[in-house]
């Protein structure tokens, strides 16, 4: 594009010197900038004459105009024209301003670049602009609701530093393995997380088969291209760019735990449903109450004995008054990120060079965890003869993160544990001489001391180098010549030390017992190699355009991981494998895969009125037996531009309308390696021979002979509108997906076999939805404003499953996936009597008598009785769908707002409807064991009657809770109720930024471009009828609801500086 | 334009000089099966997984052990057993209808021939074994069984969709396989430690053919009995099996001071030296982590003793408690175990028993049982067996290693003199080298055939019984209380009226008790009534259904896909 720039301006000047100067004349000077910095090759006319010039290098221009001229007008392909009158000036600096919308805009598409107006596939782009100065942890994070339809939704990691996301396109799945799309940078498949945001320039998302097909195998769920920044014809300057960004973050939604008097109350209410004593007796009441009014005046925990403490379970009974929610969470996390790039280049070279930073410090006080990140990223283009151009891509990404963990149970357990702290525990143990005061000492059950001595470090490099050829023998003839590498190397140690706890005979108990002190490593290696070669030709015949590509490419794929435990470290200060002087175990798992593939695509339109292309790809994969080893999949697509005919009726309204239909057919190989080889896994016994772990092999399955391809097969209809000169734009997809030879369970055999059935491809899923993007952006005088928002929704239905008996516990044909089974809940008992009168036998549920506070169950089938009768589709007792947890109407709304130099933008994202049965974790409260249990303030909304210290509550929320784990608690809790199905709809604004750019004339003098600072944040508002919890991390952690990092609202400050 | 060319044909043959087969590629981290069953130490690793599927106890972690024998009229657990409640539902699938570990041994039979090396022979013996251990656990699951003898591939429909073989052939195969692992396997001394042996083969066999012997006897003319019965061949072989294994003197039983030798055998950490354990599993918490510790260390572990089994015990005299003056009520936990059988105190937390010895060497003695916990005991009748009280320093709490023994001698001896009763054949001399020398152990009298005082409790099995043999199945209800072999013993026995219709019951309720727990439900004597307002059955007691609930229902998916399937009777299909 600024090749073709500069031609024009080139072009502009020549036919400038041809021109006669006339006599009397005044000397003009200035500077031509744009958001981007000092713009050259601009054209600087008189209004109304010829005379003129171009802006050198600095984006200076000088000249000389007849006194008569009123205006100067400068011109720019991709910038809005701007007119300056002179009046009595000698400096005009002009401020450029892109256009609008640019009908050339090109979008990056498989294996090239096309026109925008020619795309006729469902293709999204997001921009670099809507990535830029976010103060998030990765390229996910940004691109967060800013395409329809492509789901980015938390993982079990939830806001922890450096946690990547779950990406999926237009709700399409496997039953097998991953459907995330197939990401690729620069042309080579990696991990977006790995790029620095900042140095991205665009990244295209292709939503239907018919963009997709190109990628045949890989791309079954959708494909992200991402580009990165490349260097520029500069004319020889190099341009300097560096942005940064501190940010400041906090939790967005923490359940705020009930005040330890209501919580001891409340737990005392549900050791009494138990039919247990009180965990806080009479005395251990009074001196909670007494520390409540004047802390530190009495007690908080005694000593058991000599060698233990009486902290109850996790402080149930103790006396304190802990408010675990500002001990354990910071007031501020701290982040930041830099990103240095210099570029440029002349017309036979050009050059980016970019160095990306990132360091985020989590939310916890005494967890240390942190990630950081490091880019290097190198891009080079040279012109090596007339017909030859060679490019090489380096990018390195290095990153680190560090956890606490827990040596029993892992990484998940963190956020676990923590839940379970009750607010009766003391922070610190009692001085076990006078027991009013305190040590320094943090209670073991904190977790504190654990988490110094038990990490999980994570360190990863990422090495991607491509050398690359491109050859034009004729003009209109390219041949692409592509070597891609990718090579990474991991290791995660996990690493327990042991720490200590204060006895109250004053000696330290150190655990874990010395000899499971634990060293473990794992080095995890993988290489990804990748030839390409492509060649693409096109040509024009009048009006008829044509163009032909057609390529090969191979990938071999290789993993080698070796883990070891290394058991008893000798010295906690020097863990290693050779310090350690324990069992020592090593492991290794290797692998491999492989495709080739063909592949071709031809495009042809029609004056850019009638648009046609077809895409064909062939690929064959190891991971297939030979004889199904080969898929092919095809694709269609044709585009209509209706306003560009004569007969279009509206023409001064609508600018462009395009019709869009697209079909094809893509295949997935995400399933594992060698199942169609029989092989005997080993692994060690667990029955201990003479104290000995054995090694043992374990048949092999019957192998999966038959297994082929998944097949995702689309149609897409479309419309992309312009109307009012471009300012609003809209687009607008309709789509029918079949997931078809999903590989699913065998025929049903009888359980004689004794093994699994080989898996088959026979399952069918069609996925119909929506997606709408509309943009309107104006500029009225030096006010510019842009709002946009997409739409998008869908709903998945199984049209074939191997299921005979229709058995709910799996798919079977006609299921909604999402669907949620339950029983239709009446509200609360309220008296004995009720139960009585109820008249329902609700003892499948639980067989105990149900009492005043538990949940009533209504009888769908008057039969007098609650049960799930087969638990088949055809008769499933008194259960029926009760909800749908599949995220509907996604919704993204960005906005932003430019006014000399002050530019503003948001960015709102949210879900339209969601059913949620939230039975796990911590939404039980007191309903659980004394170990799991906790109380949150809502929680206190429970049935309890008079009998309660707190007082009746008959209309509670929450029913009677049980101190068990779960046991009664399963009269309530057991099956998902209507009582509990949640909303999980919610909006948040998700990004707010307010900045503004130095004006050119103040900076110039520093020969600066262009200097912006800006103050932005994130995730600073959320709308949510949930319970509370944060709608994004609700399905937590492994371990439940409520169990997951918080993600982190932000506030930062950054500056771009260009120069 | 030469150089193009030149270019373009460098790159493609760079492309194409990667091997040929760019897509053959075969694992590189697992054998194939075609490079395996070369030698005897194959065979062994086969075998090595399969010791796997031995029980014990649960793993730490889970929060406490499940104690075998729950979920019967002497033990029970702080749910009621929807076995003998009669409460179980027909699935559609699962439900122990399980031929996986079937599949595993025949494969495993199949290819045995391919390896070379001395231990060839031992080693299909023990793949005899577990096909053996495998079925049998399913036969006593469903009764008759279609007879399995290859690894299935889907091909095999004349297997897949056969029709159940009668019970006694069952047995019969069961036996044959055990037969031959007897033959085949080795003893004790000549191979690694804690591997199986001839022994045990031969115990397990005494096992199998006393429950098939007793089943046909007490089922005779019942839904569940078997066609052309014919238990003296059963009872006659566990006869002879035990009384080999009693012959080839490799076991005795573990004696000592006689107030502690039977509590000592079940709370050691390593059995390796012990002269009555035949097999037995090891844990090793702390050099090995968390999935070789087990949670036994958590008492009182949600389990209780039953009142009737409290009751069962004789006095110290050998009388019953009804008859004896030896004994003392059961009022308080404190006088229930005087005067009587040893094995009761051996058995049983009471006041006064160690409860935990620190590592110093303090003592702490038990006083109440835990009512509170999470992990309460329902009965009030704590265990002492297999209560092992040493904290252990390593860990700072009770050991997580404590061993579970799978086999030992004293069964063989019980399974003899029952076998020899059921025949009829039982002399003085036979009840001399089995069931008195269990006596000896614990310093209890003799049981002298002829001399036996009749106990107007005896238990009501719906039927009579000789007085010796009511004796032995008390000595066995005593001896092996908590080993897991009580549910079987009731099925093989019909022993339904000792279920249906009852509760079971724990300690007098206490004021002492009811200072802990005001809150537990109580018997109109006063009585702890765990399950008071938990059964389906009269009474408010058991629903077992002597038409139904001797067998587990086939999966119901099963019978669809397999007509020949019949269901087991009184169930649906």
């Amino acid at each position: 594009m600024k090749h073709f720039r500069r031609v024009l301006g080139i072009f502009t000047l020549g036919i400038l010197f041809l021109l006669p100067a006339k006599a009397q004349q005044r000397e003009i000077s200035g500077r031509v900038n744009s958001e981007d910095g000092y713009l050259p090759g601009v054209s600087v006319v008189v209004k109304g004459t010829t005379i003129g010039t171009i802006t050198d290098a600095d984006g200076k221009y000088h000249l000389k105009v007849p006194a008569t001229a009123d205006t100067l007008v400068f011109s720019f392909v991709g910038m809005q024209t701007v007119e300056v009158p002179i009046g009595n000036r000698q400096t005009i600096d002009v401020t450029m301003q892109k256009e609008v919308k640019s009908m050339d805009e090109v979008v990056v598409v498989g294996y090239g670049i096309q026109k925008k107006v020619n795309v006729t596939g469902a293709v999204s782009v997001a921009k670099k602009e809507d990535l830029e100065n976010r103060p998030v942890t990765n390229t996910q994070r940004a691109l967060q609701g800013l395409v329809p339809n492509l789901q980015l939704t938390t993982t079990t990691y939830g806001g922890e530093p450096g946690a990547g996301m779950n990406m999926n396109i237009r709700g399409l799945l496997s039953l097998q393995g991953s459907s995330s799309p197939y990401v690729l940078v620069d042309g080579i498949p990696m991990d977006m997380n790995n790029v620095d945001p900042d140095d991205i320039e665009s990244i295209s998302v292709l939503k239907d088969a018919a963009s997709s097909a190109i990628y045949g195998a890989r791309a079954a769920y959708g494909v992200v291209l991402i580009t990165t920044k490349s260097g520029k014809n500069e004319q020889g300057r190099a341009k300097i760019s560096y942005n940064d960004n501190f940010a400041f973050s906090q939790p967005t939604i923490i359940p705020e735990i009930a005040d330890p008097m209501s919580f001891a109350l409340a737990m005392n209410d549900a050791a009494k449903n138990a039919h247990q004593n009180p965990y806080y007796d009479q005395d251990a009441l009074n001196r909670l109450q007494q520390n409540i009014e004047h802390p530190g005046s009495a007690v908080t925990m005694y000593p058991k004995d000599d060698l233990k403490w009486n902290t109850g379970v996790m402080g149930l009974g103790c006396a304190a008054t802990t408010d675990w929610n500002d001990v354990l969470f910071k007031d501020w996390g701290f982040r930041q990120k830099h990103n240095l790039s210099i570029s440029g280049g002349t017309e036979k070279a050009n050059y980016y060079f970019s160095t990306g930073y990132y360091d985020e410090s989590g939310l916890m006080r005494y967890g240390n965890e942190y990630y950081d990140r490091l880019n290097l990223d190198a891009k080079l283009e040279a012109q090596a003869t007339k017909w030859m151009k060679l490019a090489y891509l380096v990018k390195y990404a290095t990153s680190e993160k560090d956890f606490p963990w827990d040596y029993q149970w892992g990484h998940g357990r963190i956020f676990d544990v923590i839940t379970k702290l009750k607010p009766t525990l003391p922070l610190y143990y009692p001085n076990p001489d006078n027991l009013l005061e305190f040590t320094d000492i943090f209670v073991s059950q904190s977790q504190i001391p654990r988490w110094q001595a038990q990490r999980e470090h994570r360190k990863y490099h990422q090495l991607v180098m491509s050398p690359r050829i491109i050859i034009e023998p004729l003009e209109n003839w390219q041949i692409n010549m592509e070597l891609n590498y990718r090579q990474n190397n991991d290791k995660v140690t996990y690493l327990a030390k042991q720490y200590w706890w204060l006895r109250p005979n004053k000696e330290k108990a150190y655990v874990p017992p010395r000899p499971t002190t634990r060293y473990a490593p794992s080095h995890n290696n993988n290489s990804y190699l990748s030839p390409n070669i492509y060649s693409s030709w096109f040509r024009n015949f009048g009006d008829h355009f044509f163009k032909i590509m057609i390529g090969y490419q191979q990938e071999q794929y290789k993993y080698d991981n070796i883990s070891a435990n290394a058991y008893y470290l000798l010295s906690d200060a020097v863990p290693s494998i050779s310090t350690s002087v324990g069992d020592k175990k090593v492991d290794d798992a290797m692998g491999h895969w492989a495709t080739q593939s063909y592949f071709g695509r031809i495009n042809y339109n029609f004056k850019e009125k009638y648009i046609l292309e077809i895409n064909f790809r062939a690929d064959g994969s190891s991971k297939f037996a030979p004889g199904d080893r080969w898929g092919y999949f095809p694709s269609f697509s044709g585009g209509y531009v209706i306003s560009k005919e004569s007969f279009f009726p509206v023409k001064d309204l609508v600018d462009f309308l395009k019709l869009r239909i697209s079909y094809g057919s893509l295949g997935n190989q995400n399933v594992a390696n060698y199942l169609y080889i029989p092989t005997m896994g080993t692994r060690l016994s667990n029955f201990l021979f003479n104290g000995e772990q054995l090694w043992t092999v374990t048949p092999p399955n019957l192998t999966s002979v038959n297994l082929t391809w998944e097949k995702v097969k689309t149609t897409d209809v479309g419309m992309d509108l312009r109307m009012f000169n471009n300012r609003l734009s809209t687009t607008f997809d309709w789509y029918q997906s079949y997931t078809t030879d999903l590989v699913g369970p065998g025929e049903a055999v009888p359980a004689l076999l004794g093994t699994s059935v080989p898996k088959k491809n026979n399952g069918e899923v069609r996925i119909r939805g929506w997606e709408i993007e509309i943009a309107w952006n104006d500029k009225i005088g030096d006010f510019s404003y842009g709002i946009r928002g997409v739409l998008s929704d869908y709903n998945r239905v199984v049209t074939k499953y191997n299921n005979p008996t229709k058995i709910l516990s799996t798919y079977y044909v006609g299921k909604e996936l999402g669907e949620i089974w339950g029983f239709e809940t009446a509200g609360l008992f309220q008296t004995e009597q009720e139960v009585l009168d109820w008249g329902v036998d609700q003892s499948f549920i639980r067989a105990k008598k149900y009492l005043p506070g538990d949940l009533k169950y209504v009888d769908q089938n008057d039969d007098q009785k609650i049960d799930v009768g087969d638990y088949t589709l055809d008769n499933h007792g008194d259960m029926k769908v009760i909800g749908n947890s599949t995220p509907r109407y996604q919704y993204g709304v960005s906005g932003n707002i430019g006014w000399k130099g002050i530019d503003f933008s948001f960015f709102i994202q949210g879900i339209g409807k969601r059913d949620m049965d939230i039975r796990s974790g911590t939404m039980r409260g007191p309903a659980q064991g004394k170990y799991h249990a906790t109380v949150y303030k809502e929680h206190l909304d429970y049935w309890r009657d008079d009998s309660s210290p707190l007082g009746a509550n008959p209309n509670a929320y929450f029913p009677r809770p049980y101190s068990q784990n779960p046991g009664d608690n399963n009269k309530n809790w057991r099956f998902p109720t209507t009582h509990f199905i949640q909303n999980g709809a919610y909006m948040r604004l998700k990004s707010l930024q307010l900045g503004y750019t130095l004006p050119s004339k103040w900076t110039r003098k520093a020969e600066i471009d262009k200097f912006r600072v800006y103050l932005s944040g994130e995730n600073l508002l959320t709308f949510t009828k949930l319970l509370f919890y944060d709608p994004e991390t609700i399905y937590g952690n492994w371990w439940g609801a409520g169990k997951a990092y918080p993600l982190s609202k932000v506030i930062s400050v950054g500056v771009n500086l260009n120069f | 334009m030469k150089k193009i060319l030149y270019i373009l044909v460098l790159f493609t043959s760079i492309l194409f000089s990667c091997d040929s087969d760019l897509l053959d590629l075969s694992p590189l981290d697992q054998i194939s099966d075609p490079e395996f069953w070369k030698t005897d130490n194959d065979l062994q690793l086969y075998l090595n997984g399969m010791y796997d599927n031995f029980s014990g106890w649960s793993r730490r972690g889970t929060g406490w052990s499940w104690i075998p024998d729950n979920g019967t009229d002497i033990a029970i657990y702080t749910h009621k057993s929807d076995r003998l409640d009669g409460t179980v539902n027909v699935p559609s699938s699962g439900g122990g209808w399980s031929w996986s570990k079937v599949r595993n041994a025949n494969y495993f039979l199949e290819n045995v021939h391919r390896a070379n090396g001395d231990l060839v022979d031992h080693y299909r013996g023990e793949g005899y074994f577990f096909r053996a251990w495998f079925y049998f656990d399913l036969f006593t699951q469903f009764g008759d069984l279609p007879i399995i003898d290859k690894s299935l591939t889907v091909e095999d429909e004349d297997y897949l969709y056969s029709a159940r073989a009668p019970r006694n052939e069952v047995a019969d195969f069961i036996l044959n396989d055990l037969d031959s692992a007897i033959f085949l396997m080795k003893t004790k001394d000549e191979l690694p430690p804690m591997r199986l042996n001839k022994d045990i083969a031969l115990l397990f066999k005494s096992r199998v053919a006393l429950y098939e012997g007793t089943w046909e006897k007490y089922h005779a003319g019942t839904v569940f009995g078997a066609k052309n019965a014919n238990p003296e061949k059963y009872l006659q072989q566990a006869a002879d099996a035990a009384k080999e294994l009693m012959d080839g003197g490799r076991y005795t039983l573990y004696t000592g001071d006689t107030s502690r030798a039977y509590y000592d055998l079940f709370n050691q950490i390593d059995y390796s030296g012990n002269p009555e354990v035949l097999f037995w599993k090891q844990y090793n918490y702390v050099e090995l982590g968390r999935n070789f510790g087990n949670d036994v260390w958590f008492w009182p572990n949600r389990a209780g003793i039953t009142r009737e089994q409290v009751r069962s015990y004789l006095c110290a005299d050998g009388l019953p408690i009804s008859v004896s003056p030896l004994y003392q009520g059961d009022t308080t936990l404190s006088v229930v175990t005087k005067g009587r059988d040893p094995r009761c105190i051996q058995s049983v937390m009471v006041p006064g028993d160690v409860y935990m010895i620190s590592t110093s060497g303090d003592t702490t003695f038990f006083a109440n049982p835990d009512l509170t916990d999470n992990n309460y005991c329902p009965t009030g009748y704590e265990w002492e067996k297999f209560r092992r009280p040493y904290i252990d320093p390593r860990v700072g709490s009770f050991s997580f290693d404590q061993g579970f023994i799978i086999f030992r001698y004293a069964e063989a001896l019980l399974n003899y003199a029952e076998a020899k009763a059921e025949l009829g054949t039982l002399t003085q001399a036979d009840l001399d080298i089995s069931i008195n020398l269990l006596r000896d152990r614990v310093g209890m009298p003799h049981l002298i055939l002829g001399a036996i005082t009749p106990d107007p409790n005896w238990p009501n099995y719906g039927y009579n019984l000789p007085d010796y043999l009511y004796e032995i199945r008390r000595e066995r209800q005593v001896e092996m209380l908590g080993e897991g072999r009580r549910f079987d013993d009731l099925m093989r026995w019909r022993a339904h009226n000792l279920i249906i219709g009852q509760r079971p019951h724990g300690t007098k309720y206490t004021d002492d008790l009811k200072a802990i727990n005001a809150n537990m439900p109580e018997d109109t004597e006063g009585y702890l009534d765990p399950y008071q307002d938990a059964l389906s059955g009269v009474n408010g007691g058991y629903g077992f259904d002597p038409n139904r609930d001797y067998l587990k229902p086939i999966p119901s998916n099963e019978l669809t896909l397999n007509d020949k399937l019949v269901q087991n009777p009184g169930w649906d299909k």
